[in-house]
């Protein structure tokens, strides 16, 4: 079972998604941004599912494994759907705009294929183990669209703040993922102590930074685009 | 036509770049579900 700094992370997370839906509620914009707010509504109630089965049927359970990836399969799927979201956003006022979705659909088929030809060979758990070779798919899929994001948005000299910092939140949640798996390939000594609370506090980043975003940036926040030209 | 090959290439290069990216930051033997079960924990995105 946890620690208690395991269950503080735990509810700051909980309690920090559940502020950001909260916020849009109060302030008429969850259907405005309805990818991000179902996205952490979704990480509310999938907490919450994984919190009951984990003192129900305990971590070591079965039924804590399956709710554990359910949940987490579909997190990633509607993370994929924020991103597409996203650069749909980004590229609204150019002719890449009407391919978007198309492109993302598609991308999404062949992360899938990827996922079911890395895993047919297992003859046994062969739906347990797409769902987890799917979830690390989607994830490093992810880390490379953020920064394709990103170079898009420069290129493009976006400047509607709140669409930037959505974005930078983002390629920071996704960059630092990846860099604690990679840490963790290169330090394996350290998995068990400093490593282990990493990914729990890489969680606890997104909501905050998407809730300051949303609480402190208006809607009409335009960025000078001086600034982004100096990081092109 | 033209631009949705451009599509297809483009999203084979992304699904590349991740197979690449995935290979190198994480290991083997942590893609084993029932390996990875033993070391989740709650809040944060899956330790693989």
């Amino acid at each position: 079972m946890l620690g208690p700094v395991g269950y503080a992370i735990w509810f700051l997370v909980l309690l920090s998604e559940a502020c950001f839906v909260v916020c849009a509620l109060y302030k008429r914009e969850f259907l405005r941004y309805l990818p991000l707010n179902l996205y952490m509504l979704l990480c509310v109630v999938g907490n919450l599912g994984v919190y009951v089965c984990s003192r129900t049927y305990g971590v070591h359970s079965r039924e804590y494994f399956y709710s554990y990836y359910s949940s987490d399969i579909l997190l990633s799927i509607l993370m994929y759907y924020v991103i597409a979201g996203l650069f749909s956003q980004v590229f609204a006022d150019t002719n890449f705009g009407r391919y978007v979705r198309g492109a993302a659909l598609m991308l999404l088929g062949l992360t899938a294929l990827f996922a079911f030809v890395s895993v047919r060979s297992n003859g046994q758990h062969l739906s347990t183990e797409f769902v987890v070779e799917l979830e690390q798919d989607l994830n490093f899929v992810g880390v490379i669209l953020m920064y394709v994001l990103w170079g898009a948005v420069i290129k493009l000299r976006e400047t509607r703040a709140r669409l930037v910092q959505v974005v930078l939140a983002l390629g920071v949640y996704f960059s630092a993922v990846a860099g604690a798996y990679a840490l963790r390939n290169l330090f394996p000594e350290l998995e068990y102590s400093i490593l282990r609370w990493l990914p729990p506090v890489i969680g606890l980043w997104l909501p905050l930074a998407w809730t300051y975003t949303f609480v402190r940036v208006p809607e009409e926040a335009r960025m000078a685009s001086e600034h982004m030209l100096v990081t092109s | 036509m033209n631009k949705w090959i451009a599509v297809v290439v483009l999203d084979l290069m992304v699904l590349t770049a991740a197979v690449g990216l995935k290979a190198m930051t994480t290991r083997a033997a942590q893609s084993s579900a029932t390996s990875a079960a033993a070391a989740r924990i709650i809040g944060g995105p899956v330790p693989w």
